[in-house]
């Protein structure tokens, strides 16, 4: 029973890893400290890469001011339980450290703003508190990877997406059909160089017309985009 | 093409948002080609020494296709964004990352295994700068753009490309106007600064061919009255020449141009004023070459 629990945590730790995607932040002065922000539709996660010699605060012990997160008012997103905060001693936060706030949704669910305010402080001194901006949309992408044959590469790109937050499904161009792309949000068609792989340039032509937004990578791209009848692969000569 | 790009648009939300895209770069000396050339990205041209970014962290073994964009092709074509250039051993303005409505085109190679970091962070930011144009429209393509005859003339002059002069630039052009074009650098390079503001395509069968799909034709009645085909000048001299010319010939002429570029889905309804038709469209009005020589109404301007 242990090991069955012990599993399925794994497994949801591991989907909702796999499902946070990345925020825009804006830029601080403070080079002592990096900070990155991912956030899925339950849950806002920042966290601070924190120089050697230096902390933040994980709450208010009579320091500096701690790490504090507001959501933007009129933004899809509420805050929905207590700020997570990370292991501290004595109220100090050093090294990599993650601070996550639950949250739900109203509205499209897709524009998820808020402000992180932070302060560090080495033995002797504190830099003055910082603001970040975060924002961006926290729902999953879900990607249509199409490939001249499922390989290593193919794998590759699968596992790279999935690790960025998408939910991602592999196809080749001789499978590919149109209710497939209209699925997802984004079709990325893959290309190996000139020459090289499967030879699927009269698939590639054929590839259906579809709403979703292509990216088209290199050679097949590139005959993909022609065959679609856009402007930008006019200019050959 | 290799592995490298330059002339990026390094504040665009694909190299910022939401990962900050970092590239290891290289200075290098500008290459022979790239002298006294301009591109939408380089639109003061490429300094002595310029930086390329790594994309991917070897030369591929063989070439990443570029979107051929010299001195912007498709400037014209609205939303149109370009975004990186990748190295040509042509000219400068060959496109290794690109946008037009919902299409997005990535020169390099999209394996993990191969791309640098900076790389990595730009696909990712791709994907998400383009998640949400679902159905985003462009303008239709029907032909290429007229900037292909200035290209064959340019390698020509300084690049010694007589093929482009001698046989691909004739081929493109209807019966009657080989007859005024000399196969020679300096023959198109007069052609061009003759008749270029004049060329079209796109309306009739004789525009297209076997082996050229482009064929181009010079306007006689826009080269007559002085008035370049794209020019927002010119489409306000045919408006006024049409309702009030002098002659009825010069009317005439008017509302043969008016109709062969005002695209016939917004031509002005019957007993409608052009001058009225033009305060209802002037802010979407766009002309497009590779949509078939048009003034149309821009896509992404919907009302």
């Amino acid at each position: 029973m242990f090991l069955v629990r012990t599993a399925l945590c794994l497994l949801l730790a591991c989907a909702s890893a796999a499902a946070q995607m990345s925020l825009w932040s804006s830029d601080h002065e403070i080079r002592e400290v990096a900070l990155t922000a991912k956030a899925s539709p339950e849950v806002l996660v920042v966290e601070l890469q924190i120089a050697d010699g230096w902390h933040a605060y994980s709450r208010d012990v009579g320091g500096g001011n701690p790490v504090k997160i507001e959501l933007a008012e009129d933004c899809d997103f509420a805050a929905a339980g207590e700020l997570k905060l990370p292991e501290a001693h004595e109220g100090a936060v050093t090294g990599k450290a993650r601070w996550e706030l639950p949250i739900k949704a109203s509205g499209d669910g897709d524009d998820l703003r808020a402000v992180v305010w932070f302060q560090i402080c080495d033995e002797l001194e504190c830099y003055a508190p910082a603001r970040v901006d975060v924002a961006g949309n926290p729902q999953p992408m879900s990607v249509l990877v199409v490939v001249d044959q499922k390989d290593d590469r193919s794998q590759r790109i699968d596992d790279f997406l999935v690790a960025n937050g998408c939910k991602v499904s592999v196809t080749t161009y001789d499978d590919v059909k149109a209710e497939q792309c209209e699925q997802h949000d984004l079709v990325l068609a893959d290309s190996k160089l000139f020459g090289k792989g499967k030879r699927v340039r009269k698939q590639v032509l054929a590839f259906p017309k579809t709403t979703t937004p292509i990216i088209a990578v290199g050679f097949y791209g590139t005959e993909l985009i022609e065959a679609h009848g856009v402007a930008m692969t006019s200019g050959y000569i | 093409m290799d592995h490298q790009g330059h002339g990026l648009a390094l504040d665009h939300a694909v190299f910022t948002k939401p990962n900050r895209a970092e590239f290891e770069w290289v200075e290098k000396e500008r290459p022979k080609q790239y002298v006294d050339a301009t591109s939408p990205l380089w639109p003061k041209g490429v300094p002595e020494t310029y930086r390329l970014a790594q994309f991917e962290r070897n030369k591929p073994d063989g070439s990443n296709p570029t979107i051929v964009s010299h001195e912007g092709f498709f400037t014209d074509v609205p939303g149109f964004e370009n975004l990186a250039e990748g190295n040509s051993a042509k000219m400068l303005g060959s496109l290794s990352l690109a946008r037009q409505g919902r299409y997005f085109y990535w020169g390099y190679s999209a394996d993990p295994k191969e791309m640098t970091d900076g790389a990595q962070a730009t696909l990712i930011n791709v994907l998400h700068y383009m998640r949400g144009r679902r159905g985003e429209k462009t303008v239709p393509f029907a032909c290429k753009t007229r900037k292909i005859l200035w290209v064959y003339t340019v390698l020509g002059k300084e690049k010694g490309y007589k093929r482009g002069v001698e046989e691909h630039f004739v081929g493109q052009l209807t019966p009657e106007w080989r007859e005024t074009y000399t196969p020679t650098f300096d023959g198109a390079e007069a052609w061009v600064k003759e008749n270029l503001p004049y060329v079209f395509s796109g309306k009739e069968e004789k525009h297209r061919g076997k082996r050229y799909k482009t064929v181009f034709e010079v306007d006689v009645d826009a080269k007559k009255l002085k008035t370049p085909n794209n020019s927002m000048s010119s489409l306000k001299t045919w408006m006024a020449t049409a309702e009030s010319g002098q002659s009825k010939e010069d009317r005439a002429i008017a509302q043969r141009l008016l109709k062969r570029y005002v695209h016939p889905s917004i031509l002005p309804k019957a007993g409608e004023w052009w001058s009225r038709w033009f305060q209802k469209h002037k802010d979407q009005l766009v002309f497009v070459d590779s949509a078939g020589f048009w003034w149309m109404l821009d896509p992404t301007k919907t009302k």
